[in-house]
């Protein structure tokens, strides 16, 4: 199974030990440490999930990671067969991952309005 | 070239505009970063009521300008071309965001912000002025500004701006990180300055801080704590949630125009008898200056990331752990410049 990740909706940086993944869509933000950044580099170069598997030689916590990027929206099933092939420590560290959601308030700061037949929205009755 | 959507209505609401400027409108200019920013205001009321966070940074004797604003108020404007379905999330409005265009209604106010990245015009329309909130008078037009700023190097940035003449500092942190404690702390200090409270205008390219608004805000409650800001405070606006202070009426030589970026400083209040000031991590600057920037203006959102990028790793990353006495947290941002420098 291969993943892609659109990058019009996520957008990341990679720094030496951490991970900055922002959902533009939920406006989530995320932090990835230990091997949570190689796989997220290797899902986003169209390694499949077999492949990071044999690599790591470790199945559960990143059958386990890969369910929390797809419940995230980070990710989406594809059926590209294009891989990039990238250098990688494959010295497996736990994968380590922290969800902020404290932007979605902002997103849903605008209040649900009704709008009337010349467009002018109104708050909509309690 | 028959015109789109968004340019009908542009161009309506520039006419509404002249339409209503007969009697008084008033012109001013103002220092933005290294550009000009002119706004046309309908009236001289308006102009008053928006004006007071820009006015550390008006400028006379411009021959060019590099954005205009047009702000009015009119209740001419009895309907508007989009539909409930179109409204989305930041007041954006679907069909009306193009290449060349931005909208956005501000709910609660009522009031339409457009764009147009070709002419770099923008428009400010409200049915009455009277309905525009106490906090757009602390940031006014920054949605036009940070739509602007996308086809520079500038960022508008969510976070405050201190330090001395040469050397500056970002504060950013979340609601409840002591950003806005700690910023105004700086008036203690004849040797610190304040660029901005809430936001400020950086030039990824040069690393340049520049002061945008000069407006500070602080919890009511706060002031209890940091009794010295009770003088500075603007009576006048009774509404507000937070106090305001306009540095500029009240403490102009407080102001900083402009300085050298070097340090992101991520606040924390940790209760402790002696402010620290220890390095920390380019990731974590970026999770403190990113998404609550992203967020709070429309659009942008991949181009905002991409400066808060280039900015972080120009930057020297430190969290600054803040004991509780504003005397001591000015004096230990205040040793910790000069050590620098």
């Amino acid at each position: 199974m291969t993943y892609t990740i659109d990058t019009n909706k996520v957008v990341s940086e990679i720094f030496n030990d951490e991970a900055v993944i922002v959902n533009l869509a939920s406006g989530a933000y995320y932090s990835f440490k230990g091997s949570a950044i190689t796989i997220w580099q290797l899902l986003g170069a169209g390694y499949s999930v077999e492949e990071i598997i044999g690599q790591f030689k470790e199945t559960e916590s990143i059958n386990k990671f890969i369910a929390f990027l797809t419940q995230e929206n980070l990710i989406a099933p594809s059926d590209a067969i294009v891989k990039e092939t990238i250098p990688f420590d494959q010295q497996f560290m736990l994968p380590e991952y922290k969800k902020y959601d404290d932007m979605k308030d902002l997103l849903l700061l605008d209040p649900i309005h009704e709008v009337d037949q010349t467009g002018w929205p109104h708050k909509k009755a309690e | 070239m028959k015109a789109s959507d968004p340019e009908i209505f542009f161009n309506t609401l520039k006419a509404l505009y002249t339409n209503s400027v007969a009697q008084n409108p008033s012109t001013v200019h103002v220092q933005l970063a290294e550009k000009i920013l002119t706004i046309n205001f309908s009236r001289p009321e308006l102009k008053v009521y928006m004006l007071g966070s820009l006015s550390h940074i008006r400028v006379n004797n411009v021959s060019s300008s590099d954005i205009t604003i047009y702000c009015f108020d009119s209740p001419l404007l009895t309907s508007f071309p989009w539909q409930g379905q179109q409204y989305g999330v930041q007041g954006t409005i679907e069909g009306f965001n193009t290449a060349r265009f931005q909208t956005a209604y501000q709910h609660g106010s009522g009031a339409v912000m457009m764009y147009d990245r070709e002419t770099k015009e923008g428009i400010y329309w409200i049915r009455d002025f009277t309905d525009i909130p106490y906090w757009e008078r602390s940031f006014p037009f920054r949605s036009i500004l940070h739509w602007w700023s996308r086809d520079t190097s500038y960022i508008l940035l969510h976070a405050a701006g201190i330090g001395q003449h040469h050397s500056a500092a970002l504060l950013s942190g979340k609601s409840g990180s002591g950003k806005s404690s700690t910023t105004l702390s700086c008036l203690l200090r004849d040797d610190l300055l304040i660029a901005g409270d809430d936001y400020v205008l950086v030039d990824t390219a040069t690393c340049t801080l520049y002061s945008l608004y000069n407006c500070a805000k602080v919890e009511w409650d706060n002031l209890e704590r940091l009794d010295f800001l009770k003088p500075l405070v603007n009576t006048t606006i009774k509404e507000a949630e937070k106090a305001m202070i306009f540095m500029h009426e009240a403490c102009a030589e407080k102001i900083m125009q402009r300085s050298k970026l070097e340090y992101a400083f991520i606040p924390m209040v940790c209760k402790a008898n002696k402010t620290s000031i220890v390095k920390c991590t380019e990731a974590e600057v970026l999770k403190s200056i990113a998404p609550t920037t992203m967020f709070q203006l429309p659009f942008g959102q991949n181009e905002t990331f991409q400066k808060c990028i280039t900015l972080t790793k120009k930057l020297r990353p430190y969290r600054i752990e803040l004991g509780t006495d504003a005397n001591e947290i000015a004096a230990a941002i205040s040793e910790f410049l000069i050590d620098k420098n």
